[in-house]
């Protein structure tokens, strides 16, 4: 069984049903979609709650107009070793202001979530393999960053703009 | 030398914690080998063909005193006495356990060193001249742009998963000494017409397997849009850089399939987004930078003393040592000092951890308590008042450091091949040693003058063989080593790949067919003033090609 962890470590249940491309609509409850799905759909259906699952491949300025008002979208990881959702992540979060969960699935590895969460995702599938405790313990694992980055972490550059500031 | 605060300190420990849980979670079971992998190899890490080998960064080839005997501790103590500096100014441990490697790590973090992303598919060492800060042909000391630099790819959350390793270097000086040109990002700091400092930058320069040159993608970025430029072309290429391919990963081939103006056409957009940023440098973030590097302090008295004129004509082998292993220093009084790690029977880069402690005591008398690394794989001592340098050369040659061959043919830089890395074809250490044994006439090499060898024992191309004026890559053909012979490549200014001469020839012949080349160029130059390099450019290849395949002594190949 996958787990799903919060940015702040909790747990939390998966109230959302992947939908198969050629799987049927229900009349209600929150289901993800695949991009070109929602692109045949091009609107949600009245009763649903819509989120949408995006291949790394895509590029973000050309999706992110039909997305910003997602509840939910899920970036794709097929490879841990896989860089690309991260940069997408991070222009979700700093070029478009995107507000919504953003959700990383496939390959995720505890090593990786905190990266992924200064990038700005904010909830993470684990697979079976991975421990929910070491993810916790690895959220956290760098207490600075020199990089600008999605989270509100204050930065080194700021802390040292603001240490040498007057008063 | 630049110092920690404690936010970079607070960095490195977190590191090293970090890569403890890694290791003790793979001795456990808790990760298989491959997730370790690609997690170690973002510490420098590999397991190689008798043990592991970690690289430990050395940011601009820039080394204190202490940091040096660090080195020489570890060396002692977890591996096998010695260390290997390798081309991009990094020192390398063939011998390490893979339990101690957090040991190891921990220690170097005491004296504010790590070994991160010294592999892996990310952002590797910031390298830059050997020469910074003394050089007479230097702008303004590019180190402090190399720091900022290191800290931005520090940890730098979007790019740690990138198609393939990046690499990128600085120069701030008429004469590139950093090979910019053939790096991933190559920064020429520069000023414009108004005489703004900024940046001329370089993309999709590269070794290995396609070996390139990098492109200019922007004539002129301004000083404080260097980060937020970094990052929008890293941006592009983790976005674009192919990876279905590892051969095909680099940015060299991306920039190669949208051809440059368009590379820069697109990194232009992305930068037009980032650069009102808070990426955009303050002015204060560089003089920050600046006020953490501890600068030498130069004796004025110094020009007006005696040098080392008097020794110079006395002790002909402190002469012919002077002439190749001294530069000259920006400051007057003061000499540039090299430290030759390319002596006979020694694999080139190689220092044994006594070595290392000796050089560090010379640098705490002699030399500001600095030592740069070069990615020629020497040392320098590079702020030597012109009193000391006599007694410096003394010390050097007792500890068998003062081999006066710098620029010269033995002073070749050379991959570990077959007999330490898993991914070599062939052996290069012991060619390099036939071919110290055949040329260890000083006399002759000085007359043949200035010639850069370079080999490498695989494709993968680590001993930068394809910018040597002579290039000599190790081929299997068949379970034999072979070697296939380049010339006139350069990883200056003037860059330039080299030429292949033809089928290749066998382990027997390959320091024979040096002798040729040499012999050719003797025959061929038009005095004794004109280079290897700038004969081969005016007469061709066909002399060298004549010589090295019509003589039976040689059998060719059959199959080119």
């Amino acid at each position: 069984m996958s787990s799903l962890i919060l940015a702040d470590g909790q747990l939390a249940s998966d109230g959302w049903t992947v939908l198969d491309n050629e799987a049927a609509w229900p009349e209600s409850g929150h289901v993800v979609v695949s991009l070109a799905r929602w692109r045949e759909l091009g609107k949600a259906p009245a009763g649903l709650e819509i989120a949408v699952s995006i291949p790394n491949t895509e590029n973000v300025d050309e999706f992110a107009a039909e997305l910003l008002d997602r509840p939910m979208l899920l970036l794709e990881i097929p490879k841990f070793a896989d860089g690309r959702a991260y940069s997408q992540a991070r222009v979700l979060r700093d070029r478009y202001r995107y507000t919504g969960q953003i959700r990383a699935v496939g390959e995720v590895h505890v090593d990786q979530i905190h990266f992924m969460r200064r990038c700005g995702f904010d909830a993470f599938v684990l697979p079976e393999s991975q421990s929910v405790d070491a993810a916790r313990r690895k959220l956290d694992e760098f207490s600075l960053s020199y990089q600008h980055a999605a989270v509100p972490l204050t930065t080194v550059w700021e802390r040292r703009r603001a240490a040498r500031a007057p008063g | 030398m630049y110092r920690y605060d404690e936010f970079d300190q607070t960095l490195v420990d977190e590191r090293v914690a970090q890569f403890r849980d890694q290791t003790q979670r793979f001795l456990a079971g808790q990760l298989d080998e491959e997730e370790f992998k690609t997690l170690r190899l973002r510490n420098g890490l590999y397991l190689q063909r008798f043990a592991p080998m970690l690289r430990v960064s050395i940011p601009y080839g820039l080394l204190a005193s202490r940091q040096l005997r660090m080195l020489a501790h570890i060396a002692r103590r977890y591996d096998k006495g010695y260390g290997h500096f390798t081309t991009r100014q990094n020192i390398q441990y063939n011998w390490p356990k893979l339990e101690e490697v957090p040991d190891i790590l921990a220690d170097l973090a005491s004296v504010e060193m790590h070994a991160i992303q010294t592999s892996g598919n990310c952002i590797r060492n910031i390298t830059s001249d050997h020469l910074a800060g003394v050089a007479r042909d230097e702008l303004v000391d590019p180190r402090p742009y190399c720091e900022l630099t290191r800290q931005w790819a520090t940890f730098h959350p979007e790019f740690n998963w990138l198609p393939r390793k990046f690499k990128i270097a600085f120069s701030s000086s008429t004469r590139d000494r950093a090979a910019t040109q053939v790096h991933d990002i190559g920064v020429h700091i520069v000023r414009n017409d108004a005489g703004e400092l900024g940046y001329s930058i370089y993309v999709g320069g590269g070794l290995g397997r396609m070996p390139m040159i990098g492109h200019k993608i922007r004539e002129f970025l301004p000083e404080l849009d260097l980060i937020s430029y970094l990052e929008a072309v890293l941006r592009i290429y983790n976005r674009l850089g192919r990876r279905d391919n590892i051969h095909r990963a680099r940015v060299k081939v991306l920039v190669k399939a949208t051809g440059p103006e368009q590379f820069a056409r697109m990194v232009e957009a992305e930068w037009n987004a980032l650069k009102d940023s808070n990426l955009r440098l303050q002015p204060q973030d560089i003089e920050d930078i600046k006020s953490r590097f501890e600068l030498p302090q130069y004796d004025e008295a110094a020009a007006g003393e005696p040098g080392y004129a008097k020794q110079l004509a006395v002790d002909s082998r402190f002469a012919s040592w002077a002439r190749r292993n001294l530069a000259p220093h920006r400051v007057s009084g003061y000499s540039i000092v090299f430290v030759s790690l390319k002596a006979n029977g020694i694999a080139p880069g190689d220092i044994t951890a006594e070595q290392m402690d000796a050089v560090a005591d010379l640098a705490d008398r002699y030399s500001a308590g600095e030592i740069r690394a070069t990615h020629d794989q020497n040392l320098v001592l590079a702020d030597v008042a012109d009193r000391d340098v006599y007694a410096v050369w003394q010390r050097l040659s007792e500890l068998g450091l003062a081999t006066p061959n710098i620029g010269l043919l033995t002073d070749l830089i050379c991959c570990p091949g077959l007999d330490f890395c898993s991914l070599a074809n062939a052996s290069s250490i012991s060619v390099a040693q036939e071919i110290f044994d055949r040329f260890d006439d000083l006399d002759y090499q000085h007359d043949i003058g200035e010639i850069k060898m370079k080999m490498s024992g695989c494709m993968n191309g680590c001993g930068h063989h394809t910018v040597g004026h002579i290039g000599i890559l190790g081929v299997d053909k068949k379970g034999e080593e072979w070697y296939q012979i380049t010339l006139g490549g350069s990883a200056e200014d003037d860059a330039s790949l080299g030429d292949r001469t033809g089928p290749s020839v066998s382990r027997a012949d390959i320091a024979g067919a040096v002798q040729k080349i040499v012999e050719v160029y003797l025959e061929q130059r038009s005095d004794a003033e004109e280079s290897f390099l700038a004969t081969y450019r005016r007469v061709g290849m066909p002399p060298f090609k004549a010589r090295l395949y019509d003589s039976a002594e040689t059998p060719a190949e059959a199959l080119a």
